[in-house]
C-alpha cells in the first residue's frame, strides 16, 4: 500500500503541468467574467500620469494541486512599466478547482510605447504572456462646486439632494501638454446623470474646455453612472433623500462638560418624522493641546465606538439612538472639543445639527494619592490625569510627626519624565506617578507630606499625606 | 518637635510614571480584559485570558474560573466543578462558592482545599459582595453599599446579577445591558459605564 501511494506521489508533477489554465478577467456588471488569456495582451491607451491595470488567473483544472515556482515580471517600474501585484511568494501551490488572481499593474512614465511579458512559471512549464501598453499625452479634470472629486479612485459626487432637485457642477478638463489634446470619446451613463458636451473635443495646448454635469434626483437612495473622458471613466455618484427630517436638538443630561465624565446625549425632533427614518450619529474629538491627537476614551461607552445608529419612528419625535433612549459617552482626559454630527443619509435633514461640547484645560485632577515609608525611603503615590498634559513642576512639604514644617518645601521638575510618558498617548493623560526620597537620617521623624503639583492651567493639591 | 539636623533630603527624588491599571474586566465575550485610565475614562486592554466564566482579584492576586478550572495569575491552575465560581478575595487566597454543586473551597498556596460543608437546604445565593468594611449588594433597581457604620449609598443601576472584585478598590457589575465599574473607597465612590466591546 505505502508503494502505491509513493507510485502515486510521483506521478502527480507530470499531470499537473497540463492542468493548469491562462485566464483574463473582466469586471462586468454581473461579475466577473472569465476569458482566455492568450500569447498577448494590450492594455487600453494610458494618460500620462495614469496607471492600468489587469487581472489575469491561473486556474488549476486538474485533480492534483500545481507549485507555481516562479512569476514575473517582478520588481520597481524604471520610467513607466509593469508590476505584478497582490501574489503570493514562490513556491505557491494552487489546490484543485482552485486558482490564483494575478494582477498585472501598469505604470506611466513619458508619452510612448511600453512592452513586458508577464511569466507563469510551475516545475515543467513556463507560460508567457506579452503585455503592451501605449502612454498619450493626458488632460488635468477638475469637477466645481458642489461637486467633489475626482478621488484616487476615480470617484465624482454629486452629493445629496431632495428627490426631484438638481445638482449641477461642471467638469474642466485642461490641456498642460505642448500640443493639442484630441479627447475621445466623451460619454456618459446612468439615467440620474446628464452633460452637455460633443463625443470628442480638441484642447489647444495650455487650454480648458469645460462640460457642464447635471445630477437629477430621480428616487431615493444613492445612485451612480459613469463619465468617459478620452482614456479615463470616472464614477458619477449621487444621494436623492425624501422630505427632510426637521433639525433634531440634540440634549445631553448637563449644560457643560469636564474631563473625565460620563454624560448622556439624547436627540428628539422638533416636528415628528414624515417617515420612518434610520441614521448615525458621529462623535469626533479635537485636542486643543499640541502633545497627543487623540484620546481613545472619548467614545459611546457601551459600544466603544464614536458612532452609532439612530432610529426614529413615522410620526414619532423621539429618536432612538443604538434603540435606547439615550448613550452614554466619556468626555475623556484631554482638553478639546466633542462634536456630534447626525447623518441621516437618504432622509435628509433641514437643518445642520452638528452639537460641539468644550472641554476645557484643567488643574491635575488628583484621583487618590498615599503615601508609605520603606527604611529610609519616602514614597508618595500619586493617581490622577494632567489634560493639558503640560506636568511636571511640583512641590514637596514635609512635616514632622507633630505636624510642624520641616525646612522648606521641597520643588522638583518632572516635566521630562511626563513629557516622555505623554509622548504618543492615545488613550488620555492619566498618569499613576511614584516619587522616591531618599532620606540621610532617622525617616522616622517625618510624619506626613503635602504635594502640589502644577500644569499650565494651575496648581493642585494632595491632601496631607501621613507616612504610616 | 525638633528635627534633628542632620536629617536632610539626599536628593530631591525621583519619578516613576505608568499608566495606571484599575485592574481587570470581564467583558460580554467572557474575555477577561485589563482596565486602563480612570473610572470615567476607561479604555480597554487586549484579553489576557477568553472563556472565563467569573473572577476575582485582590491587590496580591486574581483567581479566574473557566468552565473546569480555577487559574490564578501567578499561572497555577487547578481541575474545579463546572460552571461560574463566587470569590471572596483575602490577599493570596480566597474562599470560592461553587454554586453548581454546592461545594465550598479554600484557595491557598495554588490548590484547592475543599471545605466539608453540607448545607440544611440547597443555598440561595444573592448578588452579593462582602467589601473590607461593608458589603454591596443588588436588588431590582439599584445597588446599595452598605458600610460597617451602617450608612448606605445606593446606584440606580437595575438588573444586577454579578459582581466580580476587579481590582484594589475597585468592582464591577454586570448587567443584561452593560459593564459597571463601581469605586468603593469611601469618600471616592463612583460608578460608570466601562466600555463595551462589540460582539
Amino acid at each position: 500500500m505505502m508503494l502505491r501511494f509513493l507510485l502515486l506521489g510521483l506521478a502527480a508533477p507530470m499531470t499537473m503541468q497540463a492542468q493548469l489554465t491562462m485566464l483574463i478577467v473582466t469586471s462586468t456588471p454581473t461579475g466577473p467574467v472569465e476569458a482566455p488569456a492568450g500569447s498577448v495582451y494590450t492594455f487600453a491607451p494610458v494618460a500620462a500620469g495614469d496607471s492600468a491595470d489587469a487581472r489575469f488567473r491561473a486556474r488549476n483544472i486538474s485533480n492534483a494541486g500545481v507549485t507555481i515556482t516562479a512569476l514575473g515580471p517582478l520588481g520597481p517600474p524604471l520610467g513607466g512599466g509593469f508590476v505584478v501585484q497582490f501574489v503570493p511568494s514562490t513556491p505557491y501551490t494552487i489546490a484543485p478547482g482552485n486558482f490564483l488572481d494575478i494582477y498585472v499593474h501598469f505604470v506611466s512614465g513619458p508619452v510612448g510605447n511600453y512592452t513586458g511579458t508577464l511569466q507563469v512559471g510551475t516545475q515543467a512549464t513556463t507560460w508567457s504572456v506579452s503585455l503592451s501598453a501605449s502612454v498619450v499625452p493626458g488632460p488635468v479634470e477638475t469637477v466645481t462646486a458642489p461637486c467633489s472629486g475626482p478621488d484616487p479612485s476615480g470617484a465624482i459626487s454629486f452629493g445629496r439632494v431632495q428627490v426631484g432637485g438638481l445638482v449641477n457642477c461642471t467638469l474642466s478638463i485642461f490641456n498642460p501638454n505642448p500640443q493639442s489634446l484630441t479627447i475621445s470619446p466623451i460619454a456618459r451613463s446612468g439615467a440620474a446623470f446628464s452633460i452637455v458636451a460633443p463625443s470628442s473635443v480638441t484642447v489647444d495646448p495650455g487650454q480648458s474646455f469645460s462640460i457642464p454635469m447635471k445630477f437629477t434626483a430621480l428616487i431615493t437612495g444613492p445612485a451612480a453612472g459613469t463619465l468617459t473622458v478620452g482614456t479615463r471613466t470616472y464614477t458619477l455618484t449621487g444621494t436623492g433623500f425624501n422630505s427632510p427630517l426637521s433639525t433634531p436638538i440634540l440634549s445631553f443630561d448637563t449644560p457643560t462638560v469636564a474631563s473625565n465624565e460620563q454624560h448622556t446625549l439624547t436627540i428628539r425632533l422638533p416636528q415628528p418624522s414624515p417617515v420612518a427614518a434610520s441614521g448615525l450619529v458621529n462623535l469626533a474629538f479635537t485636542p486643543t493641546v499640541t502633545a497627543v491627537t487623540n484620546d481613545d476614551a472619548i467614545q459611546f461607552v457601551a459600544t466603544s465606538k464614536r458612532v452609532l445608529s439612530f432610529t426614529v419612528s413615522q410620526g414619532s419625535t423621539a429618536v432612538l439612538l443604538n434603540n435606547q433612549a439615550g448613550a452614554v459617552f466619556s468626555t475623556g482626559t484631554t482638553a478639546g472639543r466633542i462634536t456630534f454630527t447626525v447623518d441621516a443619509g437618504a432622509f435628509g435633514l433641514a437643518g445642520d445639527p452638528t452639537t460641539t461640547l468644550i472641554v476645557a484645560p484643567l488643574p491635575i485632577a488628583i484621583q487618590s494619592a498615599s503615601a508609605t515609608r520603606r527604611a529610609n525611603d519616602l514614597n508618595i503615590t500619586v493617581l490622577g490625569f494632567d489634560n493639558t498634559y503640560t506636568a511636571g513642576a511640583m512641590s514637596f512639604t514635609f512635616y514632622d510627626t507633630a505636624g510642624a514644617t520641616i525646612g522648606q518645601a521641597i520643588p522638583a521638575d518632572f516635566s521630562q519624565a511626563f513629557s516622555s510618558f505623554f509622548k504618543g498617548q492615545q488613550s488620555g493623560s492619566s498618569f499613576l506617578m511614584g516619587v522616591t526620597f531618599p532620606v540621610t537620617g532617622n525617616a522616622s521623624t517625618i510624619g506626613s507630606v503635602d504635594v502640589t503639583l502644577t500644569n499650565s492651567a494651575g496648581a493642585s493639591h494632595t491632601q496631607r499625606l501621613n507616612f504610616p | 518637635m525638633k528635627i534633628p539636623l542632620f536629617l536632610l533630603f539626599a536628593m530631591v527624588g525621583w519619578a516613576q510614571i505608568e499608566r495606571p491599571q484599575l485592574g481587570l474586566m470581564l467583558d460580554a465575550n467572557g474575555a477577561l480584559r485589563p482596565v486602563y485610565g480612570t473610572a470615567a475614562s476607561a479604555t480597554l486592554g487586549d484579553p489576557v485570558l477568553t472563556g472565563v466564566l467569573s473572577f476575582g482579584c485582590s491587590a496580591q492576586m486574581c483567581l479566574m474560573k473557566t468552565e473546569v478550572a480555577i487559574i490564578a495569575s501567578d499561572g497555577t491552575s487547578a481541575a474545579a466543578p463546572a460552571g461560574t465560581a463566587i470569590f471572596t478575595m483575602h490577599g493570596a487566597s480566597a474562599y470560592i462558592y461553587f454554586p453548581g454543586s454546592e461545594q465550598w473551597a479554600h484557595w491557598r498556596d495554588g490548590q484547592l482545599e475543599w471545605i466539608d460543608f453540607v448545607p440544611d437546604e440547597s443555598l440561595s445565593t444573592g448578588t452579593v459582595m462582602l467589601l473590607e468594611d461593608g458589603s454591596m449588594a443588588a436588588t431590582a433597581d439599584h445597588i446599595a453599599l452598605v458600610r460597617r457604620d451602617r450608612s448606605e449609598l445606593d446606584f440606580a443601576v437595575a438588573g444586577v446579577r454579578q459582581f466580580f472584585a476587579i481590582g484594589k478598590g475597585y468592582m464591577q457589575a454586570v448587567t443584561d445591558t452593560g459593564m459597571w465599574i463601581l469605586r468603593v473607597e469611601p469618600g471616592a465612590e463612583q460608578i460608570c459605564l466601562l466600555p463595551g466591546i462589540s460582539e
